[in-house]
């Protein structure tokens, strides 16, 4: 017999795992943006919290301001 | 491989490359970073796994937890589904809007816009687990020796992923994270000292005759007058 539904049951684990990681931080995430908004940095759950002032988009702009002799 | 399997491949090959392209371009908000975290440490916590059950193997506890044929299919499954979740961990990068990854600064060690030097180890900590996987699915190849000099590189990958994961990741403070590295470096660690005293612990003392016992492919009477060993 062969041992395709362990290879199932742990594939089918790992992808819950990574569904309820995703949830979780999502959720913290939230917290974050909230806490963002009201300027409250203290009460970011994760060390991690990301504004809307992404880096990116950041250099985009400078850029495009270079471009335009601003 | 057949023309029909090609066509197949190569479709599935093209929409990846088209899909991935035109989710570079949309605005996907938090998701790339959000999935990236997650299957960062979904891909730790399995190749935490498969190492401790590689483990288990290599020092025979496998015997006493169970079948070792079936310990020895989930350390080999456990090492493909890490190599999977470390290939979305690094992925999703490609589409977040807040770091600027390329492939190659996800390929490359040292190259990336973020953390450069840790990101570094943990991409060297994937290529050592491809290595390592990729020795194993091709195992008839190597001489066995070559085979085990080449699988020990697992545990570098190993250390290098945690300490990738601990001083690069962004949810290290988070109380279950820092509890997984704990469990996941307490196992590892007690059970490589547990493979290296076993090793160094002498051999069990056999009983006199045992061996002569052992060489006989059967016993067979012994002769009227004929000298009988101590255990028989």
């Amino acid at each position: 017999m062969g041992l395709s539904w362990l290879r199932v049951s742990l594939a089918a684990t790992a992808i819950a795992a990574f569904g309820g990681t995703v949830v979780y931080l999502g959720g913290g995430l939230a917290d974050d943006s909230h806490a963002a908004s009201t300027g409250d940095s203290a009460s970011s759950s994760t060390a991690n919290a990301r504004t809307s002032a992404k880096p990116k988009a950041a250099a985009k702009q400078s850029s495009a301001r270079r471009s335009r002799g601003s | 491989m057949s023309a029909g399997r090609m066509a197949v491949l190569s479709l599935g090959v093209g929409a990846s490359l088209a899909g991935g392209l035109a989710l570079r371009t949309a605005d996907l908000g938090q998701a790339p970073w959000l999935v990236s975290r997650a299957s960062g440490m979904v891909a730790f916590a399995l190749l935490s796994a498969s190492v401790v059950f590689g483990l288990l193997l290599s020092t025979r506890l496998a015997r006493r937890l169970g079948s070792p044929r079936v310990v020895f299919e989930v350390h080999n499954f456990l090492s493909v589904l890490t190599l999977a979740f470390m290939g979305l961990h690094g992925g999703a990068l490609l589409f977040d809007g807040f770091f600027a990854f390329t492939p190659l600064s996800l390929l490359v060690p040292f190259a990336g816009p973020y953390a450069p030097f840790w990101v570094g180890l943990g991409v060297i900590g994937a290529w050592l687990t491809a290595l390592v996987a990729a020795s194993s699915w091709m195992r008839g190849r190597f001489a066995y020796a070559s085979w085990r000099r080449l699988h020990y590189l697992s545990f570098g990958a190993y250390v290098l992923a945690l300490v990738h994961g601990m001083i690069a990741g962004s949810d290290t403070g988070l109380p279950g994270v820092a509890a997984m590295y704990i469990v996941s470096g307490s196992l590892v660690a007690g059970l490589v000292a547990a493979r290296v005293l076993g090793r160094r612990a002498p051999a069990p003392r056999r009983q006199p005759g045992a061996a002569a016992l052992r060489s006989r492919p059967e016993r067979t009477p012994a002769a009227p007058g004929a000298r009988r060993s101590p255990a028989a």
